[in-house]
């Protein structure tokens, strides 16, 4: 493992390498502190720009994005009380009335520290797991890989905001999508309706680029003209010293537990995990009072959280080729898009991206930590800016990005499509990662499930057959059915709270 | 019209969108090859199954959606909830279909003029949509934009766009 290490850092020792991954980084940073600008998004646009480069290259510069986001999200949550990201919304909580106290420096300082330490531990952990659960993926059978496709699409349509149902439905509507085209198994056509380019399926990258680059400025429409009004002295960065870090441990660990563990659960991604461990930490707090006032402990644990989700996310991607949020969705797409098939045999084929992968995700995270440190002042001034100047660019890269995926203005069509589907989709609070996430497990999971049963002559006990599977299945009827107790409890609670308010 | 109008509007085009592809895969061309047609699942069955608990949640999610309207105009009878003659952001609703015909007509226009040319006009065009009124400003930037498009995509990454 060691040495797979040194050779990933080794290849980015290379001068450009290191630049991409810087402006990956300092890319990510001015993303995610744009409200309405999100990682996915930004990494979608970039897939043409890296269909040159080698493989490494191109997921240097979406993991520095990925990982710059992460922080971004954060500078605008405490300087504007908007946060750039939905994982960032936590952080506003104590980082805004920190900065409305005149403290708006040593706030982003402690948001850099939390972010920085949060990153380092969810590589560490990363590492540490990735070699060893990938030689036990390697044993899995087809059975397995099925099992857990679909407990990753149970838990994404559980975990993410908004309701459960909605966030099923668009689930099986991504997976109605990958149904489209040539079957995997029998190479029967399905979907096609004698449409020549539609025989390999719906463009995976025009896909994503509908729904996380043409939905998200359609749907981002209601910001424009908004100027925002920045907290004076923000332009002064104030690190807090190690010290005083030491003493929020707890807050670094719990957040960083918190962010790699539910960061790994195929799916759920940061948005959920930052709340967990921000409410956890506030409930053991000796003053908890102080909570929501600026505290911060507060900014600390969500932002750890929030960074160390990038090493968790990357744990069921490498070993299982199933992503843990929506950015890893879209890089787990351009794996494919340069000719890298993911799944349970990466770590076996191509071990050397994967080191090169670990190895970029510590040096992003010191990256983010040295530009967020020395240029905070340049983010601020993005910041103020309007993004009516800005979406035109972003909407027409994402449009000519979709045409690059194929050179066939087929892929601009479902782009725009798709890009109208996830508009009407987000209005209605439907969650578009489920959406995209189906698209991708669809037919990971079909081809899977359909090869388990002919391997095993059409015997369904091959899904309960090792124990593994057993605790898989028990999982999935666990998630199933505490998702179906708690809609009948919160649809019984509603009803007593109306009829109470009728008497 | 009110928000649950919409979710039950939304719920019964994702119905037909399931009805559509259950009926599309069991009754629409397609042979299974002769050493699949023994196995238990074949072509059809996961699209079946995928169409089947579409049509399912998305019922759930129409008639939650209708109830909860129904009731909403029950209280709205009832005086409780006054929302009614909250004007709608038409605007907005102008804005998006402006974009979309944008894009829709730079597809239709991809290969006919050069890139250049194109994404000058889309960038200007779009600025307008965003709200931007000073049209020297935005001339110079969509010029640029342009320009700097054409370059990378036509001139680097050499994609057939010109």
């Amino acid at each position: 493992m060691l040495e797979g290490l040194v050779g990933g850092f080794q290849e980015l020792g290379h001068p450009f390498n290191l630049l991409l991954i810087f402006s990956g980084t300092a890319l990510g940073i001015l993303v995610g502190a744009l409200p309405g600008l999100s990682s996915p998004m930004a990494i979608v646009i970039l897939l043409p720009l890296t269909y040159t480069m080698e493989p490494l290259q191109a997921l240097l510069v979406m993991i520095g994005v990925y990982v710059g986001t992460k922080l971004g999200g954060s500078f605008s949550a405490i300087l504007l009380r908007t946060p750039g990201t939905p994982a960032g919304a936590c952080t506003a909580l104590d980082g805004h009335p920190m900065a409305e106290r005149g403290e708006a420096g040593l706030a982003l300082g402690y948001a850099v520290m939390g972010s920085t330490f949060g990153g380092i531990f969810g590589w560490i952990i990363a590492v540490t797991f990735i070699p060893l659960l990938a030689s036990v993926a390697l044993k899995s059978g087809n059975a397995d890989i099925a099992l857990v496709g679909i407990l990753g699409l149970l838990m994404v349509s559980s975990f993410v905001r908004g309701s459960t149902l909605k966030g099923l439905i668009g689930v099986l509507l991504g997976l109605l999508i990958s149904t489209i085209g040539l079957d995997p198994v029998d190479a029967t056509l399905r979907y096609t309706f004698g449409y020549v380019d539609l025989m390999s399926g719906v463009p995976f990258a025009a896909a994503l680029t509908g729904f996380f680059g043409i939905a998200v400025v359609l749907s981002d429409l209601k910001l424009i003209g908004s100027r925002s009004e920045i907290i004076s002295g923000a332009g002064n960065m104030a690190l807090p010293g190690i010290r005083d870090m030491l003493k929020r441990w707890k807050a670094v660990l719990v957040g960083s537990l918190f962010g790699t563990g539910v960061g790994a659960v195929p799916g759920v991604g940061a948005e959920g995990a930052t709340w967990l461990a921000y409410g956890t930490m506030k409930r053991q707090a000796k003053n908890p009072d102080d909570w929501g006032k600026g505290e911060p402990d507060g900014i600390v644990t969500p932002e750890a959280t929030n960074n160390a989700t990038t090493g968790g996310t990357m744990i069921p991607m490498l070993t299982l080729g199933i992503p843990g949020d929506g950015s890893t969705a879209v890089i787990l797409g351009a794996l494919v898009l340069h000719g890298i098939e993911p799944g349970v045999m990466l770590f076996q084929t191509n071990a050397d991206l994967v080191y090169g992968i670990l190895a970029g995700l510590l040096v992003s995270t010191i990256f983010m930590f040295l530009i967020a440190w020395r240029a905070i002042s340049l983010f601020i001034i993005v910041l103020q800016q309007d993004r009516a100047w800005l979406f035109p660019f972003v909407l027409l890269l994402a449009t000519i990005g979709a045409f690059a995926t194929v050179n066939n203005v087929y892929a601009v069509y479902i782009a725009i499509f798709f890009g109208v589907v996830g508009y009407f989709l987000e209005k209605r609070n439907f969650p578009v990662v489920t959406v995209v996430l189906g698209i991708i497990l669809g037919p990971i999971i079909e081809a899977n499930l359909r090869l388990a049963l002919v391997l095993s002559a059409n015997d369904w006990t091959t899904f309960v057959s090792t124990t593994p599977r057993q605790v898989l299945v028990a999982l999935i009827v666990t998630v199933l059915g505490w998702e179906l107790f708690t809609g009948i409890r919160d649809a019984a609670a509603g009803r007593r709270s109306r009829i109470g308010i009728s008497d | 019209m009110h928000e649950s109008v919409k979710d039950c509007f939304l719920a019964i085009v994702l119905f037909s969108v399931g009805l559509a592809g259950l009926l599309y895969i069991q009754y629409g061309p397609g042979e299974a090859l002769q050493n699949s047609r023994d196995a238990q699942i074949t072509f059809r069955s996961f699209p079946t199954a995928i169409s089947g608990l579409l049509m399912l949640l998305t019922g759930i999610y129409a008639v939650a959606s209708g109830v909860a309207w129904l009731k909403s105009r029950h209280q709205e009878a009832a005086g409780e909830n006054e929302q009614a003659g909250v004007p709608g952001p038409a605007y907005l609703a102008a804005r998006v279909i402006g974009l979309v015909a944008l894009l829709v007509i730079f597809a239709l226009t991809i290969g006919m003029l050069p890139l250049f040319v194109l994404a000058s006009i889309f960038l200007f065009i779009a600025f307008f949509i965003f709200g931007q009124t000073e049209p020297l400003r935005m001339g110079v930037i969509a010029l640029l934009g342009g320009g700097f498009f054409h370059g990378l995509f036509v001139l680097i990454l050499d994609l057939p766009l010109n």
